[in-house]
């Protein structure tokens, strides 16, 4: 193995920021990352620097040492307001030379899963993909990562310890949000900035909203499956509802299928789908075998029954006992409250 | 059993497992809706190099060799998929154009074969006789360079589709000779031809097999395969081959019907037990097993030996004398396990068995089997 | 246009079992062509169908990933690199970049290099773009569709909710997605010839490296552990309480599974 190598001159957390337009883009992503990279500097005793690039984003800046940053190295230019993956990697990686940070974060947004690999590699350093938990060792002060892995089946974590920056990027939608202080102050350091268009090749010629074609009920990472046991019409268009906050698909059972509720690509079991998802929530379902073939392997399930001894719940890692019809407009509602309390 | 295949048989195999999931999937959507094949189908044969697998190169095909074709065969009989039909029907047909015919006639009809633009048939059985030369009732009568053909042929499949069939009818220019038949390659769109619907068949849902009607159809002499009267020579030694193909598709059929069988025996639970570990069921799989892999060793022997270029018409008999009462008797207890649900036709095992039931008919019954293959036993062959 | 593809045999993990005690079997597995690489091979297919070239087919692992290349081979490559060497073992993305731009390098002349975006085993997703710093080509991740005008491509890159079209000079580097295309079954006279060809060997003495850069010990990241996420079957946990109480319990739940 390697010696402990002198890292003592690499200092700091810094959070790559995405914008979109001048706005932190449709997901709270940019948010999290402050507020996780916020944590990580505390326990390090060290500041947190926000690298913002993009075009007019000065406010954002401003905004940006309000959620936590004590630093933002603004990169403003026309050149830079569509995420260009060589220019915004040379500039980062040219200010990740000169000023030495001890951690590099980035959101692992389709952006974030192009430009972090190729700051690693340019920086020769290591980058953890994709990471749930983030934790600084209490006695050698280095980052820890823990992230899934062989298709979400295992978790694994991981260390950079003999190179700098230890980047790491983040699953969106799992670090808490930080607290907006009005009082906070902080710096914005506008990088002086010569931008050769040469140096990026890739030009990007238009940006439109993707139009997403049909519904494959096999590559849902979440599905509501609904049985005879919330098949009438009101629980159903709950169900619906329901699946949309949760942002899943909607399967059924046969029965179901056979009543017209539910098309049969969407039915789930031995004559119909077999799936695998992070999510499993199964409502007004008893779980004959014929339909637990179908969804035994998903990673999380969920059983909402009238019956305590319905066989799903054999098949659950939670469940409710009681009428859906009831259950699923409180569930809404619960969270719709804690959507709203992030 | 572990029947040693090597890597690239293998491969072969992992290839037509990947083509069925694939391309038979979607053939079977379309044939459930229409009751009919895709009319792009032979190009999806064609396009993964599946059509003249035993034809050589010069004439479009891949000079591969018959073992890969029962390879995929197996393959394909385990989907249940009707499109095996024309899958073996393109390449036996070709394959025996090759074997019999002239240069001419093979530059002119094989490379169709091969590269999917030309569906074959197989035309002999007629509404009186599905095995007996002499008894033919469809007549070619000598009109110069031509013959005229007139008659009918009975459960012909891919009949109404366009391309070449091998016709087999009494030659009227050889009456007094000791064999009258020969036989034809017609384009099946030849001014005279009509066709009737399809034969909805208690197996093989889709399958476009039909009734072909001649009404003075032209067919040039160049067109004769094979020396003229000596035709019915052709029809044994095609139907020999084609058994064994057959063969491997019932086998792959038997299969499936095994594996949704066990797969069941684990998930159903009667009193507290999955079924599979009551002895009635134990027994059953058991017995159902070791008749799959019986059956395949010997549609294994008899391809080598076609690929060998020995002798295998008998042990090509002898495929069906033992491999269709076992493939169909494992697809009865396939469904009897599954109780009801193998009676409902949302399982498989219920299309299987019906598939598995045109192995004792189609292309030679197996009581001329039994007679072929017990005469040559005695005979000593 | 000659085209170089990349790819990984994965073990089958939508295959994968866990035993009695929770913990995941990973012995077994059938390995298989990593199917986002698939995907990459169809990608260079397809346009060789069109433009005529050549492909080459590299891959970085242990002698049996020979099987995979012959696979690739079987769909219609040309030419077979295994990049195979004790040396290479427990390299991370890093690493893994280093070696196979090494070989890129080496192989000379080319229009395109692609690969899958990600691997169904390790899902980084890092390697492609690590792979396209290294050899300086530009980079079009997330390729949705690929079209080739001369010497410039058109890539439609998948950006979650948004898609942009992209246009980048050749050679270049593209990953991609599974919605490009439809991988083709390898033809049966491709699969031929497939085991009649060679597949190239290549160790580290044929790459012109530094060794401190290769395999573990050239892997900026380390494996501190691995551990099985807990999953217990069978002991369902009932959450008491009125509606309004047990969908609040079942909400707390989904909030420490991030399912909200």
């Amino acid at each position: 193995m390697t010696d402990t190598k002198d890292f003592s001159d690499y200092k700091g957390v810094w959070v790559f920021i995405e914008q979109q337009e001048g706005n932190l883009t449709r997901t709270t992503l940019s948010l999290e990352m402050l507020g996780e990279g916020r944590k990580l500097a505390d326990k390090l005793g060290a500041p947190l620097t926000a690298f913002l690039l993009g075009h007019n984003v000065g406010k954002l800046a401003e905004e940006l040492i309000l959620y936590g940053a004590d630093i933002v190295l603004l990169a403003d230019h026309p050149a830079l307001a569509e995420y260009r993956t060589g220019h915004y990697t040379d500039i980062i990686c040219k200010e990740a030379l000169e000023r030495k940070p001890d951690v590099l974060l980035v959101g692992a947004s389709p952006v974030g899963r192009d430009l972090a690999p190729r700051i690693s590699f340019r920086l020769h350093t290591g980058c953890t993909a994709d990471c749930t938990l983030l934790d600084i060792d209490e006695e050698k002060k280095i980052l820890v990562s823990t992230r899934p892995a062989f298709g979400g089946n295992v978790m694994a974590t991981i260390l950079c310890p003999d190179h700098r920056p230890q980047m790491s990027t983040v699953r969106p939608g799992v670090m808490d949000m930080p607290v907006k202080d009005t009082a906070r102050k902080g710096e914005v350091v506008t990088l002086n900035l010569s931008i050769d268009e040469a140096a990026d090749p890739v030009k990007v010629l238009s940006v439109k909203k993707r139009e997403h074609s049909g519904i494959n009920i096999r590559e849902a990472e979440r599905v509501v499956c609904v049985g005879m046991g919330a098949g009438d019409t009101q629980t159903f268009a709950r169900l619906e509802e329901l699946a949309k906050e949760l942002d899943a698909q909607v399967g059924g059972t046969r029965p179901v299928v056979e009543a017209c509720l539910i098309t049969h690509d969407c039915q789930i079991g031995q004559t119909g789908k077999t799936i695998r998802p992070e999510l499993y929530l199964a409502v007004g379902v008893s779980g004959t075998v014929q339909h637990t073939t179908g969804m035994s392997e998903a990673k999380t399930i969920v059983a909402i029954n009238k019956d305590a001894k319905a066989e799903i719940f054999n098949f659950a890692h939670y469940g409710i006992v009681g009428d859906a019809s009831k259950i699923v407009p409180a569930l809404i509602d619960q969270i719709r409250k804690a959507k709203a309390a992030r | 059993m572990d029947f040693n295949l090597s890597p690239f048989e293998k491969m072969v195999q992992k290839t037509a497992k990947d083509f069925c999931e694939k391309e038979v999937t979607k053939i079977d959507a379309y044939m459930a809706e229409h009751k009919d094949y895709p009319p792009d189908l032979l190009q999806r044969f064609a396009k993964a190099r599946l059509l003249g697998m035993d034809v050589p190169k010069e004439f479009g095909g891949i000079g591969s060799t018959n073992f890969n074709l029962i390879l995929f065969a197996e393959e394909l009989g385990k989907t249940g998929s009707t499109c095996m039909l024309p899958f073996f029907m393109n390449n036996s047909v070709a394959e025996t154009i090759c074997h019999w015919g002239t240069e001419e006639v093979k530059k002119k009809f094989v490379p169709p074969m091969c590269d999917g633009s030309a569906w074959a048939s197989m035309a002999f059985t007629e509404p009186g006789t599905g095995s007996d030369p002499k008894a033919l009732t469809m007549v070619a009568e000598p009109d110069g360079d031509d013959f005229i053909l007139n008659g009918t042929k009975r459960f012909i499949s891919m009949a109404n589709k366009p391309g070449y069939g091998i016709f087999f009818a009494k030659d009227l220019s050889m009456q007094g000779a000791k064999t009258d038949t020969t036989a034809f390659i017609v384009d099946k769109f030849s001014p005279g031809i009509t066709c009737s619907g399809h034969y909805e068949l208690m197996g093989l849902d889709g399958a476009d097999t039909c009734d072909i009607f001649f009404k003075d159809v032209r067919v040039p002499k160049a067109n004769i395969l094979g020396e003229q009267g000596k035709g019915f020579k052709i029809l044994l030694r095609w139907i020999a081959g084609e058994r064994i193909q057959q063969a491997a598709a019932l086998v792959g059929g038997a299969q499936g019907a095994l594996e949704e069988a066990a797969r069941y025996s684990k998930e159903r639970v009667v009193s507290g037990f999955p079924l599979g570990f009551m002895q009635g069921f134990t027994w059953m799989l058991a017995e159902m097993k070791t008749k799959v892999d019986a059956s395949r060793l010997m549609v294994y022997n008899a391809i080598l030996l076609q690929d060998q270029k020995k002798p295998f018409e008998v042990p090509s008999a002898e495929l069906k004398v033992f491999v269709v009462p076992m493939v169909q008797e494992v697809c009865r207890m396939a469904v009897q396990i599954h109780g009801s649900y193998g009676y409902s036709k949302e399982y498989k095992v219920e299309k299987l068995f019906r598939n598995a039931m045109h192995g004792g008919i189609v292309a030679s019954s197996l009581e001329i089997n039994k007679t072929i293959a017990g005469m040559a036993y005695l005979a000593g062959r | 246009m000659n085209i170089i593809v990349c790819i990984k045999q994965v073990p089958d993990v939508t295959e994968v079992k866990w035993d009695e005690n929770g913990s995941l079997i990973r012995t077994g597995l059938p390995s298989i062509i990593n199917p986002n690489d698939k995907h990459a091979l169809e990608a260079a297919l397809a346009l060789k169908d069109v433009h005529g070239g050549t492909i080459t087919v590299i891959s970085m692992g242990p002698p049996q990933v020979e099987e995979s290349l012959r696979e690739a081979l079987g769909m219609g490559c040309d030419r077979a690199i295994l990049l195979t060497d004790r040396k290479f073992g427990g390299a991370d993305c890093w690493a893994t970049a280093y070696t196979l731009g090494l070989a890129i390098r080496k192989i000379g002349s080319f229009d395109m290099v692609i690969t899958g975006v990600e691997a169904m085993d390790g899902n980084t997703a890092q390697v492609g773009p690590e792979i396209a710093d290294f050899l300086k080509l530009p980079l079009c991740s997330y390729a949705l569709d690929i079209r080739c005008e001369g010497d410039k491509v058109f890539v439609l890159q998948n950006m979650g909710d948004m898609v942009r079209e992209l246009e980048a000079p050749l050679p270049c580097l593209i990953t991609a997605e599974k919605e490009l295309n439809e991988p083709r079954v390898a033809p049966m006279d491709m699969l031929m010839e497939a085991y009649a060809k060679e597949i190239e060997i290549w160790g580290m003495d044929v790459l012109d490296g530094d060794p401190a850069n290769f395999g573990l010990k050239g892997s900026p990241t380390r494996l501190r552990k691995v551990f099985s996420p807990k999953r217990i079957k069978g002991k369902v946990e009932i959450l008491e309480g009125d509606p309004a109480e047990s969908a609040r319990k079942l909400v707390e739940k989904f909030k420490e599974h991030n399912f909200i």
